[in-house]
């Protein structure tokens, strides 16, 4: 079971995954961070601090979003990641590739919030 | 009584809308075993990518196929976990790791990434292809010490 709750920081968008993302529920996580990039976000936060499982079919939607956002110069964030999941994020090589934070708010420190 | 249980088997259509039986059945399991979250979702992890990896590339047909997965424990609390399936031949030994974990994001692929998690959290791995079907061996150690949480 996933849920997904999407709010707007000022110009930055978050994206909150409650519960697991896995090969059964990546595909609504793929279809609202497509969304979002298709409507023009490109200062993103992913806050998984209320996200409990993540499998290499959930990785491979951060890592085609990160892969979209800096094709267009926009800036990705995850944060909160739970200690299994940052081991997992470790494992992968993804706390080299992307953006960390331990929290939305220090998530915010990323951004260039006089940028459009 | 079920705490004595040190036998556990699933069999599992291959099919990922039944996934949600891998993990409600390693729940009860780790419930049974008394094992620590990390130890659940190490096994899930491991198992969800192996599982899903023979759904999606082991069969030439469309006929309904079963993956089976036996768990047993030792007194040492070794954990074994056999998965046999019908699935075309498969060594994950002489599969090719994820060799891109050190790459830009830009060059990253995600294949061989659920591969390298299951070396990565098994303790050791061996592969047998016994009367057409996949037999993997997996030996779990869990750590026994409490949550990270």
């Amino acid at each position: 079971m996933m849920q997904l709750i999407t709010s707007d920081l000022n110009k930055i968008k978050s994206v909150a995954i409650l519960g697991r993302l896995d090969t059964t529920t990546y595909p609504s996580l793929e279809e609202c961070l497509n969304q979002l990039f298709a409507t023009g976000t490109r200062q993103l936060v992913i806050d998984c601090s209320q996200m409990d499982y993540v499998s290499s079919s959930g990785l491979r939607v951060f890592l085609m979003m990160l892969k979209k956002m800096k094709s267009e110069n926009g800036t990705l964030v995850i944060c909160g990641l739970q200690a299994p999941i940052h081991n997992v994020f470790e494992i992968s090589g993804f706390l080299s590739i992307f953006n960390i934070a331990p929290d939305v708010e220090k998530a915010l420190g990323f951004f260039d919030q006089t940028k459009d | 009584m079920a705490q004595q249980s040190k036998n556990m088997t699933l069999v599992l259509p291959a099919d990922t809308r039944q996934l949600l039986r891998l993990q409600t059945f390693l729940e009860e399991l780790s419930q049974m075993w008394a094992l620590d979250h990390e130890a659940l979702f190490a096994m899930n992890l491991a198992l969800e990518e192996l599982v899903t990896n023979t759904i999606f590339y082991g069969y030439a047909d469309k006929l309904p196929h079963f993956i089976q997965l036996d768990f047993a424990r030792d007194d040492s609390d070794l954990i074994t976990i056999v998965m046999t399936d019908d699935g075309k031949p498969f060594n994950i030994l002489q599969a090719p790791d994820a060799d891109s974990v050190d790459k830009p994001a830009e060059e990253r692929e995600i294949g061989g990434l659920g591969i390298h998690f299951v070396k990565t959290f098994m303790k050791r791995i061996t592969y047998e292809r016994v009367n057409e079907n996949n037999k993997l061996t997996l030996w779990y150690q869990p750590t026994g010490s409490s949550q990270q949480l």
